[in-house]
């Protein structure tokens, strides 16, 4: 059996802690759900996890900012970063930082499909 | 007197005869004698009596009237025995010789008459028969004896001497009579004479006093006026000038009298000077001029000279008196005058607004050219309540009453209304009056000033536009301040129902189909729908532009529902939050969801006042309290950067912000919204850190049925409410 490929979903808001980890699911990733960047760091999967899904604007430790201290321990988990906020500067300033990817909410299952692939395909 | 003739030949006959001639002679020397018929009569009588004395056959008498001259002829007995007539010769020789030359007659004659002879003789009556003869003729030869030539001689001289007295008699009285006569006319024409005398002496007494009076007065008056003056002859010649003239003009009298052809006069004024001065003389009017005359120092001054005609009695010219008066300070004032006229003219003409005065009856009475080429009418279209036809008919009644009141108030005020432009359009104008006093304070005129309002009030309009706009825009900007938490909000249940979605469907097309999550990702869907619609409901409420709406708002709830709606904000930036609420607040009247703004407005500046505060907890408070009586307070408190206390008043400035991102129109608003709430909304820093913004709006009052309605400020917004000044 192929041991599936960790996703770990990090955002403040309940809905998207529910419904995302089952999508992945579905789509054939394991996934965990964090409500905050620190929570994650503070876990122990943050070796096993292989992809990133992050909310950018978090109370406490932005997901830019986990970003950031992830590549700085040298962990270099391809991020996708999702946000309900932000403007079309957003997505290419995340590009630039080195995120795989930047959605907005809501995005449909396609485009999380297309982001996954630029993630692992990166890999 | 008759004397009876005696026939005795006695010598007492001849005595008596004597005595009788002397008698008779003695009548003769009478003057009354001397009138022709009774001098005849006497005559006659004594001829008769010496013929008879004398026996003679003739006696005749040739005598001039001792008076008249008038030769006198009295005979007696010529007619001599049947001698009809005195003999020729006789006859002949007394008319011959006028004068009777007695040498023509030897002393006897003889004459024949008739045919017997007579001697004659002729007797002398005066020294040289200058007053007649006597003749006397007899036929006695021996005629004249020596006796009867003594008797004729005498007789003869007694009527000589007679005739001369009486002559000497007559002429004096003739010339008495003639002396008084003459007297008389003499005395009448004298008389006559004196009367005229006297009275053209009284007359030119009288000329003499008036004139002396006259002359006196003039002279006088003339020496004491202290302006120059100067009297002429009838005819214009100057005759007399007064001290001032000689003080001024520095010339002597003679110089004077020669103005028309020197330096006295102005050249420039003279040739109309001269013309005016002899035009007056020749008609007797009076006349004046303004003329400019060399003072003593050669400075010209204008002068008002005047001169009119002095009359006696009879309105005949005598004298000339001419004035002058000088005026030169006079003329330099009205030049300044008019120079400073013209000034003001030109300066109220170019003002750029409608200047205007009116009279204390409320009636116009001037309109510079800027308001009468503005409404294109005249001057005299203007006048009096002219105007009113130039004043918008809707603004008319009040614009009237609010003249009335100001002019009643006496005080300066103003109102606004439309004035009919020159094309017909009307524009605003803020019409402003001014009262001018006198001494006694009454109001005399006034004066008033238009100024175009029109932009002002577009402006106004804009503004209130701009206003709503901006607090349209600020209730947008807030949302977009909030786009963090409600886009948040809203695509988070969107996002998660398109997440199950997706599962569902995986789920449902999985082999085998798994209906149990199926059916968990449903219900999650719909879950979410239903939060996502709650939120749009409340993001509506505030998009809603709607007129503001007067209720009675429970400001705990309202806040209540506000900070649900920043609960997102304050987890994400930290803040901890606390109420204070006060229990049993009353009502506020005002717009719920206008409030909510500015509440919401003051806890995102609050929370953002405490974005930097990292050395203690972000604190932030909301307190309510009754303010008084009649109010409620709100307070947000943070405990953040605070404020520089010297700027505390432009924090509620628009576009003031010390916020990179934000438009710095949130507080301003929100000011504006309090102020229409009739409230006020301020900053004051803490004693410890951070600032607290708070606002007080009235109450509900408690005998209301509920909240009153409210608008704009409250201010005229078109219209002419008259606004007076204290």
């Amino acid at each position: 059996m192929t041991t599936q490929l960790l996703v770990t979903v990090i955002d403040d808001d309940e809905s998207v802690r529910e419904s995302l980890p089952d999508l992945l699911k579905e789509l054939g990733y394991a996934a965990q759900a964090f409500s905050s960047a620190e929570e994650f760091l503070a876990s122990e999967i943050v070796e096993q996890t292989r992809c990133l899904i992050l909310d950018i604007a978090m109370p406490g430790m932005t997901g830019p900012e986990l970003h950031r201290e992830l590549m700085r321990r040298n962990n270099n988990i391809p991020v996708i970063f999702v946000t309900a906020q932000g403007d079309e500067s957003t997505r290419p300033k995340m590009l630039e930082q080195g995120a795989a990817d930047c959605l907005s909410k809501p995005f449909s299952d396609a485009a999380l499909l297309a982001a996954l692939t630029v993630a692992f395909g990166v890999n | 007197m008759r004397y009876g003739l005696t026939n005795d030949k006695s010598a007492t006959e001849s005595e008596r005869l004597q005595w009788r001639a002397d008698e008779l002679f003695d009548v003769l020397s009478r003057p009354e004698v001397w009138r022709v018929g009774a001098l005849s009569q006497v005559l006659s009588d004594l001829l008769d009596m010496l013929l008879n004395a004398l026996q003679l056959d003739l006696l005749h008498l040739r005598l001039k009237h001792p008076i008249s001259s008038a030769p006198i002829d009295i005979g007696r007995g010529e007619q001599l025995q049947g001698a009809v007539s005195l003999p020729r010769d006789i006859l002949a020789i007394l008319s011959d010789s006028p004068d009777l030359d007695v040498r023509k007659w030897s002393s006897v004659s003889q004459i024949a008459i008739g045919d017997r002879t007579v001697s004659v003789t002729a007797f002398p009556i005066g020294l040289h028969s200058e007053l007649g003869v006597l003749v006397a003729a007899s036929r006695r030869p021996d005629f004249p004896g020596e006796t009867e030539r003594l008797r004729l001689s005498i007789a003869a001289n007694q009527m000589t001497i007679a005739l001369q007295a009486a002559r000497r008699f007559g002429k004096r009285q003739r010339i008495a009579a003639i002396i008084d006569r003459r007297l008389a006319r003499r005395a009448k024409e004298l008389f006559n004479k004196n009367q005229e005398l006297e009275a053209e002496i009284a007359a030119h007494k009288r000329l003499e006093e008036a004139r002396r009076i006259r002359d006196i007065d003039i002279q006088m008056v003339a020496d004491a006026v202290p302006a120059p003056i100067a009297i002429m002859t009838a005819d214009g010649r100057v005759e007399a000038v007064n001290r001032p003239v000689l003080e001024y003009f520095g010339k002597t009298l003679e110089e004077l009298q020669r103005w028309t052809a020197n330096d006295a006069v102005h050249p420039d004024d003279l040739a109309p000077s001269i013309e005016t001065w002899a035009k007056a003389v020749e008609a007797g009017e009076s006349y004046e001029i303004e003329s400019r005359h060399r003072r003593s120092d050669g400075v010209y001054r204008w002068f008002h000279v005047r001169g009119f005609p002095l009359r006696d009695g009879n309105g005949q010219i005598v004298r000339w008196c001419v004035l002058l008066i000088d005026i030169e300070d006079r003329k330099r004032a009205e030049e300044a005058l008019r120079a400073s006229e013209r000034n003001l003219n030109v300066i109220i003409n170019t003002i750029p607004a409608a200047v205007w005065s009116a009279r204390p009856d409320g009636s116009a009475e001037f309109f510079n050219q800027h308001y009468l080429e503005y409404v294109n009418r005249t001057s005299e279209q203007m006048r009096d309540w002219g105007w009113t036809a130039a004043v918008h008919p809707d603004d008319l009644n009040a614009l009237t009453r609010a003249w009335k009141s100001i002019m009643a108030s006496r005080q300066p005020g103003e109102a606004e209304a439309r004035l009919r432009r020159f094309d017909g359009t009307y524009r605003w104008f803020l019409f402003r009056a001014n009262p001018l006093r006198d001494r006694t304070d009454n109001v005399i005129k006034w004066f008033g000033i238009n100024i175009q309002i029109e932009d002002r009030k577009r402006a106004e309009e804009e503004l209130r536009e701009t206003q709503a706009k901006l607090a349209h825009m600020t209730r947008v900007m807030t949302i977009g301040e909030l786009t963090a938490s409600i886009a948040h909000e809203i695509s988070q249940p969107l996002s998660g129902i398109v997440t199950n979605s997706s599962t569902c469907l995986r789920m449902l097309t999985a082999d085998p189909p798994n209906l149990a999550g199926a059916r968990e990702t449903v219900r999650r869907t719909i879950r979410d729908g239903r939060r996502a619609s709650e939120i749009i409901a409340r993001l509506r409420a505030l998009f809603n532009r709607k007129a503001p709406v007067a209720g009675a708002v429970d400001l705990h709830e309202a806040i209540r529902e506000v900070i649900a709606l920043s609960l997102n904000k304050f987890d994400r930036d930290g803040v901890v939050l606390r109420t204070e609420f006060v229990e049993d607040l009353p009502l506020v009247a005002g717009d719920r969801v206008q409030l909510q703004q500015v509440i919401l407005n003051l806890l995102h500046n609050a929370t953002d006042a405490m974005s930097m505060t990292d050395d203690r907890a972000r604190e932030l408070t909301i307190r309510t309290e009754r303010d008084g009586d009649g109010a409620v307070r709100l307070s947000i408190q943070d405990s953040g950067s605070g404020f520089d206390p010297a700027l505390v008043d432009r924090l509620f400035e628009a576009f003031y912000t010390t916020k990179d991102e934000g438009m710095g129109i949130g507080l301003s608003v929100s000011r504006s919204i309090i102020e229409n709430h009739r409230g006020r909304l301020w900053a004051t820093l803490n004693e410890g850190r951070g600032a607290t913004f708070s606002f007080s709006i009235p109450r509900v009052p408690k005998d209301a049925g509920g909240a009153r309605g409210f608008g704009d400020r409250g201010a005229s917004g078109g219209g002419c409410a008259a606004r007076t000044e204290p």
